[in-house]
Protein backbone atom coordinates (compact mmCIF):
# COMPACT_ATOMS: atom_id res chain seq x y z
CA UNK A 1 0.00 0.00 0.00
CA UNK A 2 3.26 2.22 0.06
CA UNK A 3 2.25 3.69 -3.25
CA UNK A 4 -0.94 5.43 -1.94
CA UNK A 5 0.60 7.78 0.49
CA UNK A 6 1.83 9.84 -2.73
CA UNK A 7 -0.99 9.12 -5.27
CA UNK A 8 -3.30 12.33 -5.63
CA UNK A 9 -5.99 10.24 -6.52
CA UNK A 10 -7.03 12.61 -9.31
CA UNK A 11 -8.76 10.50 -12.04
CA UNK A 12 -10.54 7.42 -12.15
CA UNK A 13 -6.91 6.04 -13.42
CA UNK A 14 -5.43 6.49 -10.37
CA UNK A 15 -7.71 4.49 -8.28
CA UNK A 16 -8.47 1.72 -10.84
CA UNK A 17 -4.74 1.29 -11.20
CA UNK A 18 -4.24 1.04 -7.89
CA UNK A 19 -4.25 -2.49 -6.69
CA UNK A 20 -5.43 -2.35 -3.31
CA UNK A 21 -8.64 -0.76 -4.48
CA UNK A 22 -9.05 -3.13 -6.96
CA UNK A 23 -8.70 -6.02 -4.75
CA UNK A 24 -11.41 -4.24 -2.64
CA UNK A 25 -13.90 -4.35 -5.79
CA UNK A 26 -13.00 -7.26 -7.61
CA UNK A 27 -12.21 -10.09 -4.70
CA UNK A 28 -13.64 -8.29 -1.50
CA UNK A 29 -10.82 -8.17 0.49
CA UNK A 30 -11.86 -6.98 3.84
CA UNK A 31 -8.23 -5.30 4.91
CA UNK A 32 -8.50 -3.48 1.60
CA UNK A 33 -12.19 -2.10 2.24
CA UNK A 34 -11.16 -1.56 5.90
CA UNK A 35 -8.62 0.77 4.59
CA UNK A 36 -11.22 2.53 1.84
CA UNK A 37 -13.68 2.96 3.68
CA UNK A 38 -11.59 5.29 6.00
CA UNK A 39 -9.59 6.50 2.98
CA UNK A 40 -13.58 8.15 1.80
CA UNK A 41 -14.00 8.89 5.03
CA UNK A 42 -11.19 11.55 5.27
CA UNK A 43 -10.96 12.34 1.86
CA UNK A 44 -15.23 13.41 1.21
CA UNK A 45 -14.08 15.14 -1.71
CA UNK A 46 -13.07 12.31 -3.68
CA UNK A 47 -16.15 10.30 -3.06
CA UNK A 48 -17.64 11.03 -6.48
CA UNK A 49 -14.72 10.27 -8.15
CA UNK A 50 -14.10 6.69 -6.30
CA UNK A 51 -17.84 6.08 -7.09
CA UNK A 52 -17.00 6.35 -10.87
CA UNK A 53 -13.94 3.50 -10.26
CA UNK A 54 -15.77 1.64 -8.75
CA UNK A 55 -18.40 1.44 -11.32
CA UNK A 56 -15.78 1.09 -13.74
CA UNK A 57 -14.80 -2.21 -11.90
CA UNK A 58 -18.07 -3.61 -11.60
CA UNK A 59 -18.85 -3.17 -14.87
CA UNK A 60 -15.49 -4.73 -15.91
CA UNK A 61 -16.13 -7.72 -13.77
CA UNK A 62 -19.60 -8.33 -14.92
CA UNK A 63 -19.94 -7.44 -18.56
CA UNK A 64 -20.68 -10.07 -21.32
CA UNK A 65 -20.66 -13.53 -20.80
CA UNK A 66 -20.63 -15.74 -17.84
CA UNK A 67 -20.48 -19.74 -17.56
CA UNK A 68 -21.92 -21.13 -14.46
CA UNK A 69 -19.67 -23.73 -12.02
CA UNK A 70 -21.66 -26.44 -12.89
CA UNK A 71 -20.72 -25.74 -16.87
CA UNK A 72 -17.37 -25.74 -15.96
CA UNK A 73 -17.52 -29.07 -13.71
CA UNK A 74 -19.22 -30.52 -16.95
CA UNK A 75 -15.82 -29.36 -19.31
CA UNK A 76 -13.64 -30.22 -16.88
CA UNK A 77 -14.70 -33.52 -17.10
CA UNK A 78 -14.46 -33.70 -21.26
CA UNK A 79 -11.09 -32.74 -21.12
CA UNK A 80 -10.21 -35.44 -18.58
CA UNK A 81 -11.84 -38.09 -20.41
CA UNK A 82 -10.56 -36.45 -23.66
CA UNK A 83 -6.75 -37.22 -21.84
CA UNK A 84 -7.88 -40.50 -21.15
CA UNK A 85 -9.28 -41.76 -24.36
CA UNK A 86 -6.47 -40.01 -26.75
CA UNK A 87 -3.15 -42.32 -25.83
CA UNK A 88 -0.96 -39.89 -27.06
CA UNK A 89 -2.18 -37.58 -24.35
CA UNK A 90 -2.43 -40.42 -21.59
CA UNK A 91 0.47 -40.16 -18.69
CA UNK A 92 1.95 -43.69 -17.66
CA UNK A 93 2.12 -42.69 -14.31
CA UNK A 94 -0.96 -41.05 -13.73
CA UNK A 95 -4.00 -43.34 -13.61
CA UNK A 96 -7.28 -42.17 -13.86
CA UNK A 97 -10.01 -44.29 -12.38
CA UNK A 98 -13.56 -44.39 -13.75
CA UNK A 99 -15.37 -42.09 -10.82
CA UNK A 100 -12.32 -40.26 -11.42
CA UNK A 101 -10.43 -40.30 -8.44
CA UNK A 102 -6.16 -40.43 -9.59
CA UNK A 103 -3.53 -42.98 -8.27
CA UNK A 104 -0.66 -42.11 -8.40
CA UNK A 105 2.34 -44.40 -8.79
CA UNK A 106 5.23 -41.55 -7.98
CA UNK A 107 8.39 -41.65 -5.34
CA UNK A 108 7.46 -38.26 -4.28
CA UNK A 109 4.56 -39.31 -2.02
CA UNK A 110 4.73 -35.85 -0.37
CA UNK A 111 3.94 -34.32 -3.19
CA UNK A 112 0.82 -36.53 -3.74
CA UNK A 113 -0.35 -35.78 0.39
CA UNK A 114 0.03 -31.92 -0.80
CA UNK A 115 -2.49 -32.22 -3.68
CA UNK A 116 -4.76 -34.10 -1.18
CA UNK A 117 -5.04 -31.49 0.84
CA UNK A 118 -5.63 -29.18 -1.48
CA UNK A 119 -8.32 -31.05 -3.13
CA UNK A 120 -9.88 -31.34 0.41
CA UNK A 121 -9.80 -27.86 0.69
CA UNK A 122 -11.50 -27.42 -2.57
CA UNK A 123 -14.20 -29.27 -1.23
CA UNK A 124 -14.39 -27.82 1.84
CA UNK A 125 -16.53 -24.72 1.03
CA UNK A 126 -19.43 -27.07 0.27
CA UNK A 127 -19.47 -29.25 2.62
CA UNK A 128 -18.04 -26.66 5.73
CA UNK A 129 -22.16 -27.41 7.24
CA UNK A 130 -21.62 -30.88 7.21
CA UNK A 131 -18.47 -30.97 9.38
CA UNK A 132 -17.17 -32.79 12.25
CA UNK A 133 -16.04 -30.00 14.81
CA UNK A 134 -12.61 -30.91 14.74
CA UNK A 135 -10.60 -32.68 17.42
CA UNK A 136 -10.00 -29.98 20.52
CA UNK A 137 -6.57 -30.89 21.04
CA UNK A 138 -3.56 -29.38 20.21
CA UNK A 139 -4.06 -26.30 18.65
CA UNK A 140 -3.15 -24.14 21.54
CA UNK A 141 -0.35 -26.36 22.25
CA UNK A 142 1.06 -26.09 18.53
CA UNK A 143 1.47 -22.61 18.80
CA UNK A 144 2.24 -22.48 22.36
CA UNK A 145 5.58 -24.58 21.32
CA UNK A 146 5.61 -23.30 17.87
CA UNK A 147 6.69 -19.36 19.14
CA UNK A 148 8.10 -20.44 22.09
CA UNK A 149 11.18 -18.33 22.35
CA UNK A 150 9.89 -15.27 21.47
CA UNK A 151 6.36 -15.61 23.53
CA UNK A 152 4.88 -14.60 26.78
CA UNK A 153 2.16 -16.77 28.32
CA UNK A 154 -0.56 -15.77 30.56
CA UNK A 155 -3.05 -17.92 32.08
CA UNK A 156 -5.76 -16.72 34.32
CA UNK A 157 -6.27 -19.11 37.42
CA UNK A 158 -8.30 -17.04 39.25
CA UNK A 159 -12.23 -16.30 39.85
CA UNK A 160 -11.88 -12.80 38.42
CA UNK A 161 -10.86 -11.13 34.83
CA UNK A 162 -7.19 -9.49 35.22
CA UNK A 163 -5.84 -6.87 33.10
CA UNK A 164 -2.39 -7.63 31.39
CA UNK A 165 -0.65 -5.05 29.87
CA UNK A 166 1.46 -5.77 26.75
CA UNK A 167 4.78 -4.84 25.83
CA UNK A 168 2.99 -3.16 22.41
CA UNK A 169 1.30 -1.03 24.45
CA UNK A 170 -2.16 -2.99 24.16
CA UNK A 171 -4.45 -4.32 27.10
CA UNK A 172 -6.01 -7.61 27.27
CA UNK A 173 -9.16 -8.16 30.02
CA UNK A 174 -8.36 -11.73 30.41
CA UNK A 175 -11.82 -13.81 31.86
CA UNK A 176 -11.10 -16.91 34.44
CA UNK A 177 -10.15 -19.90 32.80
CA UNK A 178 -8.68 -18.31 30.12
CA UNK A 179 -4.88 -18.49 28.73
CA UNK A 180 -3.26 -17.41 25.95
CA UNK A 181 0.42 -16.99 24.57
CA UNK A 182 1.63 -13.48 22.93
CA UNK A 183 4.64 -13.32 20.63
CA UNK A 184 5.38 -9.67 19.49
CA UNK A 185 8.33 -9.45 20.90
CA UNK A 186 10.40 -9.92 17.59
CA UNK A 187 7.88 -10.93 15.11
CA UNK A 188 6.94 -8.38 12.29
CA UNK A 189 3.38 -9.47 13.62
CA UNK A 190 1.77 -9.35 16.84
CA UNK A 191 0.07 -12.66 17.61
CA UNK A 192 -2.15 -14.24 20.32
CA UNK A 193 -3.22 -17.41 20.45
CA UNK A 194 -6.76 -17.59 23.01
CA UNK A 195 -8.14 -19.80 24.71
CA UNK A 196 -11.22 -18.81 26.52
CA UNK A 197 -12.60 -15.04 26.75
CA UNK A 198 -11.21 -11.97 26.42
CA UNK A 199 -11.23 -8.37 25.59
CA UNK A 200 -8.77 -6.67 23.53
CA UNK A 201 -7.59 -2.98 23.61
CA UNK A 202 -4.96 -2.78 20.81
CA UNK A 203 -2.35 -0.39 20.49
CA UNK A 204 -2.25 1.28 17.07
CA UNK A 205 0.62 -0.07 14.92
CA UNK A 206 -0.20 -0.46 11.42
CA UNK A 207 3.24 -1.96 10.05
CA UNK A 208 3.19 -4.52 13.16
CA UNK A 209 -0.88 -6.50 12.68
CA UNK A 210 -2.37 -7.67 15.70
CA UNK A 211 -3.87 -11.15 15.00
CA UNK A 212 -5.86 -13.23 17.69
CA UNK A 213 -6.21 -16.92 16.72
CA UNK A 214 -8.91 -19.26 18.17
CA UNK A 215 -9.13 -23.04 17.78
CA UNK A 216 -11.41 -22.03 14.20
CA UNK A 217 -11.24 -18.29 13.97
CA UNK A 218 -8.75 -15.50 12.89
CA UNK A 219 -9.17 -12.11 14.19
CA UNK A 220 -7.33 -9.44 12.60
CA UNK A 221 -7.08 -5.71 13.96
CA UNK A 222 -6.29 -2.58 13.12
CA UNK A 223 -6.36 -0.87 16.13
CA UNK A 224 -9.57 -1.26 17.74
CA UNK A 225 -10.97 -2.92 21.14
CA UNK A 226 -13.15 -6.16 20.47
CA UNK A 227 -14.29 -9.44 22.74
CA UNK A 228 -13.52 -12.97 21.77
CA UNK A 229 -15.37 -15.66 23.48
CA UNK A 230 -13.54 -19.08 22.67
CA UNK A 231 -13.54 -21.60 25.50
CA UNK A 232 -12.18 -25.03 24.37
CA UNK A 233 -15.30 -26.80 25.57
CA UNK A 234 -17.62 -24.74 23.88
CA UNK A 235 -19.22 -25.06 20.46
CA UNK A 236 -19.06 -22.07 19.22
CA UNK A 237 -16.45 -18.70 19.20
CA UNK A 238 -17.46 -15.07 18.96
CA UNK A 239 -16.24 -12.19 18.59
CA UNK A 240 -17.55 -8.72 19.30
CA UNK A 241 -16.45 -5.33 18.23
CA UNK A 242 -16.56 -2.36 20.50
CA UNK A 243 -14.77 0.02 18.42
CA UNK A 244 -12.53 0.20 15.09
CA UNK A 245 -13.02 -2.45 12.44
CA UNK A 246 -11.29 -5.55 12.30
CA UNK A 247 -11.87 -8.75 9.88
CA UNK A 248 -12.60 -12.53 10.66
CA UNK A 249 -11.94 -15.21 9.11
CA UNK A 250 -12.29 -19.03 9.46
CA UNK A 251 -8.98 -20.98 10.38
CA UNK A 252 -7.98 -23.40 7.83
CA UNK A 253 -4.91 -25.52 7.81
CA UNK A 254 -4.39 -25.36 4.28
CA UNK A 255 -4.47 -21.50 3.66
CA UNK A 256 -2.46 -21.02 6.78
CA UNK A 257 0.68 -23.09 4.81
CA UNK A 258 0.04 -20.96 1.84
CA UNK A 259 -0.12 -17.58 3.75
CA UNK A 260 -3.44 -16.71 2.18
CA UNK A 261 -4.79 -13.34 3.02
CA UNK A 262 -8.31 -12.91 4.52
CA UNK A 263 -10.52 -12.34 1.43
CA UNK A 264 -9.16 -15.68 0.18
CA UNK A 265 -11.04 -17.55 3.24
CA UNK A 266 -14.26 -15.24 2.84
CA UNK A 267 -13.47 -13.04 5.62
CA UNK A 268 -15.78 -10.82 6.80
CA UNK A 269 -15.41 -7.54 8.21
CA UNK A 270 -17.07 -6.81 11.53
CA UNK A 271 -17.63 -3.27 12.65
CA UNK A 272 -18.60 -1.68 16.19
CA UNK A 273 -21.70 -2.91 17.85
CA UNK A 274 -21.50 -6.08 15.00
CA UNK A 275 -20.24 -9.61 16.43
CA UNK A 276 -19.22 -12.58 14.28
CA UNK A 277 -20.44 -16.16 15.89
CA UNK A 278 -18.63 -19.35 13.84
CA UNK A 279 -21.87 -22.01 15.18
CA UNK A 280 -21.49 -25.71 16.04
CA UNK A 281 -21.94 -26.13 12.31
CA UNK A 282 -18.85 -24.09 11.24
CA UNK A 283 -21.01 -21.22 9.35
CA UNK A 284 -19.60 -17.76 9.82
CA UNK A 285 -22.72 -15.29 11.23
CA UNK A 286 -22.77 -11.52 11.56
CA UNK A 287 -25.00 -10.30 14.26
CA UNK A 288 -25.35 -7.24 16.11
CA UNK A 289 -24.25 -7.45 19.41
CA UNK A 290 -26.80 -7.76 22.90
CA UNK A 291 -25.84 -4.38 23.91
CA UNK A 292 -24.97 -2.00 21.34
CA UNK A 293 -23.15 0.83 22.86
CA UNK A 294 -23.16 5.17 21.53
CA UNK A 295 -19.67 5.54 19.61
CA UNK A 296 -17.75 7.31 21.70
CA UNK A 297 -17.33 10.47 18.88
CA UNK A 298 -16.65 14.20 19.06
CA UNK A 299 -20.17 14.61 18.83
CA UNK A 300 -23.25 14.61 21.24
CA UNK A 301 -26.17 12.91 19.80
CA UNK A 302 -29.55 14.23 20.38
CA UNK A 303 -32.24 11.74 21.05
CA UNK A 304 -35.07 14.37 21.70
CA UNK A 305 -36.90 13.90 18.78
CA UNK A 306 -40.26 16.43 18.50
CA UNK A 307 -41.78 15.79 15.27
CA UNK A 308 -38.71 14.71 13.40
CA UNK A 309 -38.99 12.49 10.46
CA UNK A 310 -38.16 9.18 10.93
CA UNK A 311 -35.42 9.66 7.80
CA UNK A 312 -33.71 11.83 10.65
CA UNK A 313 -34.04 9.62 13.24
CA UNK A 314 -32.39 6.65 11.34
CA UNK A 315 -29.89 8.91 10.46
CA UNK A 316 -28.98 10.02 13.98
CA UNK A 317 -29.65 6.17 15.08
CA UNK A 318 -26.95 4.55 12.62
CA UNK A 319 -24.41 7.64 13.25
CA UNK A 320 -24.66 7.07 17.11
CA UNK A 321 -24.31 3.35 16.94
CA UNK A 322 -22.15 2.71 13.63
CA UNK A 323 -25.26 -0.03 12.74
CA UNK A 324 -26.66 0.33 9.52
CA UNK A 325 -30.48 0.66 9.25
CA UNK A 326 -32.50 -0.24 6.17
CA UNK A 327 -35.69 1.12 5.22
CA UNK A 328 -37.50 2.04 2.17
CA UNK A 329 -37.84 5.98 2.38
CA UNK A 330 -41.22 5.92 0.45
CA UNK A 331 -42.65 4.37 3.05
CA UNK A 332 -41.58 6.46 5.73
CA UNK A 333 -42.19 9.65 3.57
CA UNK A 334 -44.88 11.31 6.32
CA UNK A 335 -43.55 9.19 8.86
CA UNK A 336 -42.39 11.99 11.90
CA UNK A 337 -41.98 10.87 15.95
CA UNK A 338 -42.14 12.80 18.61
CA UNK A 339 -40.02 11.22 21.55
CA UNK A 340 -37.96 12.26 24.05
CA UNK A 341 -35.35 9.52 24.31
CA UNK A 342 -31.79 9.66 25.83
CA UNK A 343 -30.47 6.81 27.85
CA UNK A 344 -32.65 3.84 26.66
CA UNK A 345 -30.98 0.93 24.80
CA UNK A 346 -30.46 0.57 21.06
CA UNK A 347 -33.13 -2.21 21.20
CA UNK A 348 -35.22 0.19 23.42
CA UNK A 349 -35.26 2.62 20.97
CA UNK A 350 -36.31 0.68 17.50
CA UNK A 351 -39.21 -0.86 20.08
CA UNK A 352 -40.07 2.98 20.86
CA UNK A 353 -39.63 3.73 16.98
CA UNK A 354 -41.58 0.85 16.23
CA UNK A 355 -44.44 1.62 18.47
CA UNK A 356 -44.67 5.62 17.04
CA UNK A 357 -44.63 4.50 13.57
CA UNK A 358 -46.11 0.98 13.65
CA UNK A 359 -43.78 -1.02 12.28
CA UNK A 360 -41.25 -3.93 12.69
CA UNK A 361 -37.56 -4.77 12.00
CA UNK A 362 -35.31 -7.78 11.65
CA UNK A 363 -31.88 -8.23 11.95
CA UNK A 364 -30.32 -9.27 8.94
CA UNK A 365 -26.38 -9.73 8.19
CA UNK A 366 -25.68 -7.12 11.05
CA UNK A 367 -28.16 -4.54 9.68
CA UNK A 368 -31.63 -3.40 11.27
CA UNK A 369 -34.04 -4.00 8.05
CA UNK A 370 -37.33 -1.75 9.07
CA UNK A 371 -40.62 -2.21 8.11
CA UNK A 372 -43.54 -0.29 8.24
CA UNK A 373 -46.75 0.23 6.03
CA UNK A 374 -46.64 3.85 6.24
CA UNK A 375 -48.18 6.87 8.49
CA UNK A 376 -50.72 8.65 7.02
CA UNK A 377 -50.31 11.94 5.77
CA UNK A 378 -50.48 15.06 8.20
CA UNK A 379 -51.88 18.39 6.92
CA UNK B 1 -15.84 -20.19 -4.49
CA UNK B 2 -12.47 -21.72 -4.53
CA UNK B 3 -9.84 -19.70 -3.79
CA UNK B 4 -6.09 -20.06 -3.82
CA UNK B 5 -3.41 -18.01 -2.78
CA UNK B 6 -0.69 -17.32 -5.28
CA UNK B 7 1.61 -19.63 -3.18
CA UNK B 8 -1.02 -22.35 -3.45
CA UNK B 9 -1.49 -21.91 -7.19
CA UNK B 10 2.39 -22.18 -7.58
CA UNK B 11 2.28 -25.31 -5.83
CA UNK B 12 -1.01 -26.67 -8.00
CA UNK B 13 1.69 -25.58 -11.20
CA UNK B 14 4.22 -27.56 -10.12
CA UNK B 15 2.35 -31.05 -9.86
CA UNK B 16 0.61 -30.58 -12.76
CA UNK B 17 4.18 -30.68 -14.08
CA UNK B 18 4.71 -33.41 -12.25
CA UNK B 19 2.02 -35.09 -13.96
CA UNK B 20 -0.67 -34.94 -11.43
CA UNK B 21 -4.01 -34.60 -13.14
CA UNK B 22 -5.39 -33.56 -9.81
CA UNK B 23 -3.93 -30.54 -9.92
CA UNK B 24 -4.79 -30.00 -13.50
CA UNK B 25 -8.25 -30.04 -13.05
CA UNK B 26 -7.94 -27.71 -9.79
CA UNK B 27 -5.65 -25.43 -12.58
CA UNK B 28 -8.52 -25.57 -15.32
CA UNK B 29 -11.15 -24.98 -12.74
CA UNK B 30 -9.76 -22.21 -10.68
CA UNK B 31 -8.87 -20.47 -14.36
CA UNK B 32 -12.22 -21.95 -16.24
CA UNK B 33 -14.26 -18.59 -15.83
CA UNK B 34 -11.88 -15.82 -16.59
CA UNK B 35 -11.04 -17.73 -19.93
CA UNK B 36 -14.86 -18.24 -20.80
CA UNK B 37 -15.45 -14.82 -20.47
CA UNK B 38 -12.52 -13.18 -22.35
CA UNK B 39 -13.18 -16.04 -24.87
CA UNK B 40 -16.77 -14.90 -25.02
CA UNK B 41 -15.89 -11.17 -25.70
CA UNK B 42 -14.17 -12.19 -29.43
CA UNK B 43 -17.47 -14.05 -30.44
CA UNK B 44 -21.04 -15.11 -29.88
CA UNK B 45 -20.46 -18.40 -30.43
CA UNK B 46 -20.25 -20.23 -26.90
CA UNK B 47 -19.10 -23.36 -28.33
CA UNK B 48 -16.42 -22.40 -30.27
CA UNK B 49 -15.15 -20.80 -27.27
CA UNK B 50 -15.54 -23.73 -24.59
CA UNK B 51 -14.33 -26.01 -27.43
CA UNK B 52 -11.04 -23.57 -28.09
CA UNK B 53 -10.61 -23.58 -24.15
CA UNK B 54 -10.25 -27.47 -24.31
CA UNK B 55 -7.49 -27.48 -26.75
CA UNK B 56 -5.48 -24.81 -24.83
CA UNK B 57 -5.84 -27.02 -22.08
CA UNK B 58 -4.94 -30.25 -24.07
CA UNK B 59 -2.11 -29.10 -25.62
CA UNK B 60 -1.26 -28.04 -21.97
CA UNK B 61 -1.50 -31.53 -20.56
CA UNK B 62 0.28 -32.72 -23.90
CA UNK B 63 3.25 -30.41 -23.44
CA UNK B 64 3.38 -30.65 -19.21
CA UNK B 65 7.20 -32.57 -18.96
CA UNK B 66 8.70 -29.79 -20.98
CA UNK B 67 6.59 -26.74 -19.68
CA UNK B 68 8.57 -24.15 -17.62
CA UNK B 69 7.91 -22.74 -14.61
CA UNK B 70 5.64 -19.92 -14.54
CA UNK B 71 4.09 -17.52 -11.89
CA UNK B 72 1.85 -16.25 -14.68
CA UNK B 73 0.18 -18.97 -16.04
CA UNK B 74 -3.30 -16.68 -16.43
CA UNK B 75 -1.56 -14.92 -18.82
CA UNK B 76 0.24 -17.94 -20.66
CA UNK B 77 -3.74 -19.16 -20.82
CA UNK B 78 -4.92 -15.92 -22.03
CA UNK B 79 -2.35 -15.43 -24.53
CA UNK B 80 -2.89 -19.12 -25.99
CA UNK B 81 -6.77 -19.09 -25.78
CA UNK B 82 -6.68 -15.58 -27.99
CA UNK B 83 -4.59 -17.43 -30.95
CA UNK B 84 -6.80 -20.09 -30.94
CA UNK B 85 -9.95 -18.46 -31.16
CA UNK B 86 -8.35 -16.17 -33.89
CA UNK B 87 -7.06 -19.55 -35.96
CA UNK B 88 -10.84 -20.57 -35.26
CA UNK B 89 -12.44 -17.41 -36.67
CA UNK B 90 -10.31 -17.72 -39.78
CA UNK B 91 -10.85 -21.11 -40.42
CA UNK B 92 -14.57 -20.97 -40.72
CA UNK B 93 -15.31 -18.07 -41.76
CA UNK B 94 -13.87 -16.84 -45.51
CA UNK B 95 -16.47 -14.25 -46.00
CA UNK B 96 -14.53 -11.96 -44.01
CA UNK B 97 -11.23 -11.21 -43.35
CA UNK B 98 -10.00 -11.88 -40.10
CA UNK B 99 -6.35 -10.96 -41.01
CA UNK B 100 -6.42 -7.85 -38.30
CA UNK B 101 -7.77 -10.29 -35.39
CA UNK B 102 -5.11 -8.98 -33.22
CA UNK B 103 -5.50 -5.27 -34.27
CA UNK B 104 -8.99 -4.47 -34.52
CA UNK B 105 -12.43 -5.52 -34.97
CA UNK B 106 -13.13 -8.37 -32.63
CA UNK B 107 -12.99 -7.78 -29.09
CA UNK B 108 -16.39 -6.42 -26.96
CA UNK B 109 -16.66 -5.70 -24.41
CA UNK B 110 -20.14 -7.36 -23.97
CA UNK B 111 -22.04 -4.13 -22.56
CA UNK B 112 -25.53 -4.20 -23.45
CA UNK B 113 -26.38 -6.99 -21.37
CA UNK B 114 -27.64 -5.21 -18.04
CA UNK B 115 -25.82 -8.06 -15.41
CA UNK B 116 -25.99 -6.33 -12.23
CA UNK B 117 -29.18 -4.80 -9.97
CA UNK B 118 -28.62 -0.97 -9.56
CA UNK B 119 -29.28 0.03 -6.10
CA UNK B 120 -29.50 3.74 -6.70
CA UNK B 121 -30.59 6.42 -8.92
CA UNK B 122 -27.24 8.12 -9.59
CA UNK B 123 -25.64 4.72 -10.23
CA UNK B 124 -28.03 3.78 -13.02
CA UNK B 125 -27.05 7.17 -14.97
CA UNK B 126 -23.48 6.38 -13.40
CA UNK B 127 -23.60 3.03 -15.08
CA UNK B 128 -24.68 4.99 -18.07
CA UNK B 129 -22.33 7.39 -18.58
CA UNK B 130 -19.12 4.72 -18.33
CA UNK B 131 -20.87 2.51 -20.34
CA UNK B 132 -21.09 5.05 -22.72
CA UNK B 133 -17.05 5.84 -22.81
CA UNK B 134 -16.17 2.29 -22.98
CA UNK B 135 -18.13 2.01 -25.60
CA UNK B 136 -16.51 5.15 -27.42
CA UNK B 137 -13.59 3.31 -27.16
CA UNK B 138 -11.92 1.40 -29.71
CA UNK B 139 -12.00 -2.46 -29.62
CA UNK B 140 -8.39 -2.74 -28.77
CA UNK B 141 -8.53 -0.12 -26.03
CA UNK B 142 -11.16 -1.75 -24.56
CA UNK B 143 -9.35 -5.02 -24.43
CA UNK B 144 -6.60 -3.43 -23.13
CA UNK B 145 -8.71 -1.94 -20.32
CA UNK B 146 -9.88 -5.18 -19.63
CA UNK B 147 -6.79 -6.63 -19.46
CA UNK B 148 -4.78 -4.23 -17.28
CA UNK B 149 -7.52 -3.69 -14.61
CA UNK B 150 -9.77 -6.68 -15.07
CA UNK B 151 -6.99 -9.63 -15.50
CA UNK B 152 -4.37 -7.84 -13.65
CA UNK B 153 -2.01 -7.98 -16.50
CA UNK B 154 1.07 -5.35 -16.75
CA UNK B 155 1.82 -3.91 -20.17
CA UNK B 156 4.48 -6.12 -20.98
CA UNK B 157 1.89 -9.31 -20.70
CA UNK B 158 -0.76 -7.33 -22.52
CA UNK B 159 1.53 -6.48 -25.59
CA UNK B 160 2.38 -10.22 -25.32
CA UNK B 161 -1.30 -11.27 -25.35
CA UNK B 162 -2.33 -9.10 -28.09
CA UNK B 163 0.63 -9.46 -30.21
CA UNK B 164 0.64 -5.73 -30.59
CA UNK B 165 4.14 -3.68 -29.77
CA UNK B 166 4.79 -2.65 -25.70
CA UNK B 167 4.51 1.17 -27.26
CA UNK B 168 0.93 0.93 -28.59
CA UNK B 169 -0.26 -0.51 -25.53
CA UNK B 170 1.38 2.51 -23.76
CA UNK B 171 0.11 4.75 -26.18
CA UNK B 172 -3.53 3.26 -26.18
CA UNK B 173 -3.66 2.79 -22.78
CA UNK B 174 -3.02 6.35 -21.87
CA UNK B 175 -5.55 7.97 -24.43
CA UNK B 176 -8.27 5.08 -23.17
CA UNK B 177 -7.75 6.41 -19.24
CA UNK B 178 -7.66 10.41 -20.99
CA UNK B 179 -11.05 9.53 -22.02
CA UNK B 180 -12.09 8.53 -18.94
CA UNK B 181 -11.05 11.10 -17.02
CA UNK B 182 -13.10 13.61 -19.26
CA UNK B 183 -16.26 11.59 -18.52
CA UNK B 184 -15.60 11.80 -15.17
CA UNK B 185 -15.26 15.31 -14.69
CA UNK B 186 -17.90 15.79 -16.98
CA UNK B 187 -20.39 13.51 -15.28
CA UNK B 188 -18.60 15.63 -11.68
CA UNK B 189 -19.74 18.77 -12.84
CA UNK B 190 -23.59 17.53 -14.06
CA UNK B 191 -23.78 16.69 -10.29
CA UNK B 192 -22.82 19.63 -9.30
CA UNK B 193 -24.93 21.29 -11.17
CA UNK B 194 -27.95 19.47 -10.22
CA UNK B 195 -27.04 19.86 -6.46
CA UNK B 196 -26.96 23.61 -7.11
CA UNK B 197 -30.48 23.88 -9.04
CA UNK B 198 -32.32 21.45 -6.81
CA UNK B 199 -30.84 23.16 -3.66
CA UNK B 200 -32.26 26.33 -4.39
Amino acid sequence: MAEMRNNPYKTIGDFIADTSFRDWILHTDPAAEVFWHNWAHMNPTKQDLMENAKELLYILKTSGKSISDEEIEIEIEKILSAIKEDPSLADNQTTITPNGTVIFFRRNWWKVAAAAVIAVAGVWGFSASHKVPPAKESCYETFTVAVKKTSDEFVNTTDITQKIKLSDGSTVMLSPKSKFVYSGNATEKREIYLEGEALFDVAKNPSKPFIVYTNDLVTKVLGTSFWVKAYADKKFTLVAVKTGKVSVFKKNVTAEKHNATPYELGGLVVTPNQMVILDEEKILRKKITDKPDVLPAPKIFNFNFDSAPIKKVFAIMQEAYGINIVFDEEAVENCTINAPMGNETFYQKLDMICTAINGTYEIIDGSVVFSTKGCPKKQ
Amino acid sequence: MLNYSNDTLIALWNDFRNGSSTAFSSIIKWYYKDLFRYGCKFTQDEHLVKDCIQNVFLSLWKNHTTIGETEQVKFYLLTCLRRDIARELKKGKTEISYDNFSSESFFDLGLNAENRLVDREKSVELTRKIKETLKSLSKRQQEIIYLRFYMNADADRIAEIMEINHQSVYNLLHDALKKLKAVSEKFIICLLLLLTISGL
